[in-house]
């Protein structure tokens, strides 16, 4: 059985318009998401990752950010791009969810955990019939199975009244009370501790192995990824650089900055830190028209400078961006 | 013979929090750090360790207990004066707002040198060249504000000024948790080389165990404001005690298959974690221990020594 792409992007390149000129942060990502799989998008801090998810959802629109001629984003072979607002709104409500960052930034403050799931049911497809009872029960359905006890209480509560754990899990659960065909989570567990980000991620796993969606999974951290998704996007500097299934990413990475960040994370079984990656990462505004990768690179030679490194195919559903990869 | 460079002897800080509520915030700990070691000091988010590191700089004065630095004893009402300040130095978390934004490096760097005569007014500038070569920053750097360079570089910025006064002590609150893992690697050699050359001693300060595992001597685990664990680096990877060690350790993220075995059997967090302002009675983790007995619901467990060097407060170990 062939696996229907859900999420189609291709050649995405966005710009930010500033004073100092055009910061040309994505490049031609080619990025997508197939039904029922779960995708890591790794990288590290101003690489992009957030970026590419939030054109994806249009949510760049009225910013500096521009989608540039020649993007496609498809979802379910429907063009997002040219959407008008009700099909945008239909994507938004009832197809795509996304968890971010900040859980404190993504709650509204003002209002109680349950008014705001409560207008999450309400505008989506979920409950055809506008029964309230009938929503309210989806949402304590929702709560409990982000394993948060007293769902009645929490639902009358602020979110300055819930710990940050449990505001990422009411997150989750107003993820789920919609129909969501893919779910996003943005680094769900970076304000978090590790043993609480350990049962966010494990909640994340159950929904999608239990249920009929797929998940983007962004984070920096290659180790939370290696436990949670089949397939891995490394990125760097705006563009795709490797792609593997999990397994092999890790046994196996080919692309120079991969190899860099496996040997730049501490391990548990000691022996010192390696020297993490030599160098900074490119100018936006002036990007390098070679690889973006080449300043840093210690496999580095004249041509990785002239042009940008088209992807091969190492080995079957492995990918990577580098004319040095044998 | 190894020589205590820092006691903390019963140190209470406590947080008023509106009516008749209070914040436990460090309670009651007992800590030696030796001379010449690395302390990791390890715990979540609300246990206390930047606390006790503010408290142990004197930023906050301690609601009761003594700390010991360097033979000189402070209680709840002495100050620190400026010798202790030169020995003794700290790095923050985030460089972004331990720097001010308004000063250039030279700035930043010429005020501990100037404040503690380290070389005469004429040599500042040699003496910042010096110091930013010792932190592999080159010598532009001087003229440079902390809005013009990345993440990595203002943290070493940070460092170069904690090691301006010439300190035989850093408190290291956190220093690479907010880079890029490609940087901390760079950052954590920097330290650990810094540390030879100038026979430093460190606390590290972090909630990162695979760091901790990479660089310090000791471990010390917080919880709510209290010690649950301390021991030897490696006696402790290989044999955590504290449930809430193990649940930690297990809960970390890994990369490989050799580090997944090292890792105790998962041990799931059940419960929530409690405020601070709320603490149970009892043992503080009998919220989310899998090996909650009554008596932990009611009495607290005693630090107690279990093995040579190796400490643990919990019931398990309490009894014979």
């Amino acid at each position: 059985m062939s696996k229907e792409k859900l999420l189609d992007i291709q050649d995405l390149r966005v710009w930010f318009k500033t004073y100092r000129g055009y910061s040309k942060v994505l490049d031609g990502v080619n990025f997508h998401v197939n039904q029922k799989e779960k995708v890591g998008l790794v990288g590290e801090s101003g690489c992009g990752k957030t970026t590419t998810m939030k054109a994806a959802l249009r949510l760049l629109e009225g910013t500096s950010a521009s989608i540039r001629e020649g993007s496609k984003v498809q979802f379910s072979g429907q063009d997002v791009l040219s959407m008008d607002n009700d099909e945008l709104l239909d994507y938004r409500r009832n197809h795509v969810s996304m968890i971010s960052q900040s859980p404190m930034s993504a709650l509204n403050p003002v209002f109680t955990i349950g008014e705001q799931m409560m207008d999450v049911v309400k505008y989506s497809d979920r409950v055809k019939s506008g029964n309230t009872k009938e929503m309210e029960e989806v949402i304590v359905e929702a709560v409990n199975s982000v394993m948060i006890p007293d769902p009645a209480r929490i639902m009358k509560s602020y979110p300055h009244q819930l710990s940050g754990g449990m505001r990422q899990r009411i997150c989750i659960a107003t993820a789920l009370v919609k129909p969501c065909e893919l779910l996003i989570a943005d680094e769900p567990g970076t304000a978090l501790d590790v043993t609480v980000e350990a049962q966010i991620n494990d909640i994340l796993r159950k929904l999608v192995d239990e249920g009929d969606s797929s998940l983007v999974m962004i984070t920096h951290s290659l180790g939370v990824v290696r436990d949670l998704v089949d397939k891995i996007y490394v990125m760097y500097a705006g563009e795709i650089v490797e792609i593997a299934p999990t397994k092999e990413l890790f046994h196996n990475p080919r692309h120079p900055y991969t190899e860099g960040l496996l040997a730049s994370v501490p391990r548990l079984t000691g022996g010192g830190l390696s020297a993490g990656i030599y160098g900074y990462v490119p100018d936006y505004f002036d990007p390098p028209s070679g690889c973006r990768f080449a300043n840093r690179c210690k496999y580095c030679t004249d041509d990785c400078l002239k042009e940008k490194p088209p992807m091969v195919e190492v080995s079957p559903g492995h990918f990577v961006t580098c004319i040095r990869w044998q | 013979m190894s020589k205590s460079l820092l006691e903390l002897k019963k140190l209470v800080m406590h947080f008023p929090a509106g009516k008749n509520q209070v914040v436990r915030a460090v309670d009651n700990i007992d800590l030696s750090v030796i001379e010449g070691e690395v302390l990791g000091l390890v715990g979540e988010s609300g246990s206390g360790k930047s606390t006790i590191a503010y408290t142990v700089m004197g930023m906050y004065n301690q609601t009761d207990g003594e700390i010991v630095f360097d033979g000189d004893v402070y209680t709840s009402s002495d100050k620190r004066n400026k010798d202790f300040h030169r020995k003794a130095q700290i790095v923050f978390q985030d460089p972004g707002s331990s720097l001010n934004p308004y000063q250039d490096v030279r700035t930043i760097l010429s005020l501990p040198l100037k404040v503690h005569k380290i070389v005469p007014r004429n040599e500042i500038d040699n003496k910042i060249l010096e110091i930013l070569e010792t932190v592999e920053l080159p010598s532009n750097f001087m003229y440079k504000s902390p809005n013009a360079i990345g993440g990595g570089e203002k943290q070493l910025v940070a460092i170069a000024r904690a090691i301006c006064s010439d300190p035989k002590f850093i408190v290291l609150d956190e220093p690479t948790s907010s880079l890029d893992v490609s940087i901390q690697a760079k950052i954590i050699n920097m330290l650990m080389g810094l540390k030879e050359k100038n026979n430093l001693t460190y606390i590290f300060i972090t909630h990162d165990l695979a760091v901790i595992r990479n660089v310090s001597n000791r471990v010390a685990v917080m919880y709510l404001g209290k010690i649950c664990e301390l021991s030897p680096t490696e006696e402790f990877y290989a044999e955590p005690l504290h449930p809430y060690s193990q649940m930690l350790l297990s809960a970390i993220p890994v990369v490989s298959e050799e580090e997944e075995k090292l890792k105790p059997a998962e041990v799931k967090s059940v419960g929530e974690v409690p405020s601070p302002v709320d603490i149970p009675l009892g043992c503080s983790f009998n919220t989310r221990c899998k090996y909650v007995q009554p008596k932990c619901l009611e009495v607290d467990p005693e630090m107690k020594e279990v093995k040579p060097g190796h400490f643990v407060r919990c019931h398990l170990y309490s009894d014979e």
